[in-house]
């Protein structure tokens, strides 16, 4: 009997153990849970950050369909991000013209429709076949991207329609790029206002005052909110163009479209939508050699038109 | 969120009267996991000869939980949905549904009678796969019309065949690279995709303007599906309806570039 005593006495004990066992372990799961309940990282942007930016001007004549790229060109080796076909605005005012000899017409999207690439790889495999140029025009936010070495021998442009006449394409390379993930985006900014006529370029320095580069300030984006040129940046301390003749209008922030389904595309390509403004490796530039010339041609005088930049630094 | 695309659906809901016009039941759509929508306004839809709705003013969307007993969307403007006006940047629904207890609010008299086109994004786990390589390949497609009342056959290109694809891009060259004309913008928007694999659609009567991604905001991409473009096909809407169809849009193409992994 007493031996039973004990042994109840003793489950007894042993099951507020286990109780207290049980309470235990249910307290430790709640708290794993706690630990593993963590909320959802809030998404970060994705930017990115341009180091380089070239131009190249490829001359189409009325009647020829075939061009290739360039070969003597600074990228030849490097790692192309994308390539960009600038699609020339047509807003009443003439045609804008060449960065480089300053009177070819640039042509225009009704040309642009009908340009492939056809992209090999410096392993000469095809890593673009037909790839309409629409597909990574100027204003088109989400370009295809290249993300390759070109082999700049095979790689080619063609046009199922032949150009009616003369004129220049221009294509932004852009290479060095990075994708930095962020939810900090510059907050100083300055902007300057100018005015440029037809042909006329202007160095930043005379419209921009040093305030930036003497602040050991590093210039981090900008927004072209009005204004049609070409930007050169060149880095204060290598001298090499950052930007070489991009167009403004690749720097244009977020502005709306007035393209509507079932409705022809607009002629007046008047807005351009970008996602963001463009941003910059913290680049000292040096305003003294860096400029903004007219997409205008000189004989355009009487077209004097007005520049709007933001530099975010 | 994942953003990435997968399976689709074209959802057509006939609106009869002012107030509640409920959205149909389609099994397809019935245990999917819904990630967007979005609203098709045109006049010519898939299969149909019942006009599109075009007008979003007055009209009002609510989205009803699986259960259909509570709201995920209450009377949002039809204009949240319509793809043109959103620019890619779709409303997020990310529920499972129950379509047939969802319904358009429409106060607006002039559009009782027409029909409106939904898109219905969904997540499709059992065709999408994740990344494999950042190395892409970038090739292109013609698909000629022969007919606007049947099915236009995607041509069967064997390279393309096994590619996991990422990005589905609708090109607008009045002269595609073999030579053939294409249709202007105007003329797209009447054109409807059924991209298949095996026997399921895995992008059903989908728009081929959704994949006009030059105005678009947000890009579009897809999870790697492996499509089967030998029992793809495209649709003029409209089934035959469309003015001087044969003359504009018969011996023409639809072009395409595509993204698929290397």
């Amino acid at each position: 009997m007493d031996n039973l005593s004990t042994l109840i006495l003793d489950c007894i004990q042993k099951n507020n153990v286990v109780k207290w066992v049980i309470a235990l372990f249910r307290k430790i799961v709640f708290w794993i849970k706690q630990i593993l309940s963590i909320k959802p990282k809030t998404e970060s942007m994705k930017l990115q950050i341009y180091k380089n930016i070239d131009v190249v001007q490829i001359n189409v004549k009325a009647g020829i369909q075939e061009y290739y790229l360039p070969k003597n060109v600074d990228w030849a080796d490097c790692v192309i991000d994308k390539i960009l076909v600038y699609d020339a605005y047509d807003g009443g005012n003439g045609s804008e013209v060449s960065p480089i000899d300053g009177t070819t017409r640039v042509i225009q999207l009704s040309n642009i429709e009908d340009m492939y690439f056809d992209l090999y790889n410096n392993e000469e495999v095809e890593i673009a076949h037909n790839l309409n140029a629409t597909a990574i025009l100027h204003s088109n936010n989400n370009p295809v991207e290249i993300k390759s070495k070109l082999s700049l021998n095979l790689s080619r442009i063609f046009l199922s329609t032949p150009i009616d006449q003369d004129g220049c394409l221009l294509l932004y390379v852009f290479y060095g790029t990075k994708e930095v993930e962020t939810d900090d985006r510059p907050q100083r900014s300055v902007t300057v206002q100018f005015s440029l006529s037809g042909g006329e370029q202007i160095t930043l320095s005379s419209v921009i005052d040093t305030y930036i580069h003497s602040q050991d300030y590093k210039v981090k984006g900008i927004d072209v909110w009005k204004g049609l040129g070409y930007l050169t940046l060149r880095d204060y301390n290598n001298h090499c163009p950052i930007l070489n003749l991009l167009h403004t209008r690749l720097c244009r922030p977020l502005m709306g479209t007035e393209y509507t389904v079932g409705e022809a595309m607009p002629e007046e390509r008047c807005m351009d939508v970008q996602m963001n403004p463009l941003y910059l490796d913290n680049v000292d530039i040096d305003f003294d050699n860096s400029f903004i010339l007219s997409s205008y041609p000189k004989d355009e005088i009487a077209f004097k038109q007005e520049f709007i930049i933001t530099f975010y630094y | 969120m994942n953003q990435k695309l997968s399976g689709a659906q074209l959802v057509l809901v006939p609106i009869t009267k002012i107030g509640v016009n409920k959205f149909p039941f389609v099994e397809n759509i019935r245990s999917r996991f819904i990630k967007f929508i979005d609203f098709y306004g045109v006049r010519y839809l898939p299969n149909s000869a019942e006009p599109g709705l075009q007008n979003t003013n007055n009209l009002f969307v609510t989205i009803m939980n699986k259960d259909g007993n509570r709201e995920i969307i209450r009377n949002l403007p039809l204009a949240r949905f319509n793809f043109v006006e959103t620019l890619g940047v779709r409303q997020p629904i990310y529920s499972n549904i129950s379509l047939s207890d969802c319904y358009i609010n429409c106060q607006n008299a002039s559009e009782v009678g027409k029909t409106a086109a939904f898109i219905f994004w969904y997540d499709l786990p059992e065709y999408s796969k994740a990344n494999s390589t950042k190395k892409l390949v970038t090739d292109s497609m013609s698909v000629p019309l022969t007919t606007s009342v049947r099915y236009n056959k995607f041509p069967d290109e064997e390279r393309m065949n096994g590619k996991r694809f990422r990005r589905l891009l609708l090109g607008t060259p009045s002269v595609t690279p073999d030579l053939q004309d294409g249709l202007d913008v105007r003329q797209l928007a009447n054109i409807y995709v059924t991209l298949r694999k095996g026997s399921y659609n895995v992008l059903e009567n989908m728009p081929v303007m959704m994949l006009y991604q030059l105005a678009m905001l947000q890009k579009a991409e897809f999870q790697n599906i492996i499509f089967d473009f030998q029992s793809s096909f495209l649709t003029i809407g409209g089934a035959g309806t469309i003015p001087n169809v044969d003359r504009d849009y018969i011996g023409k193409s639809v072009f395409f570039n595509m993204q698929y992994e290397k």
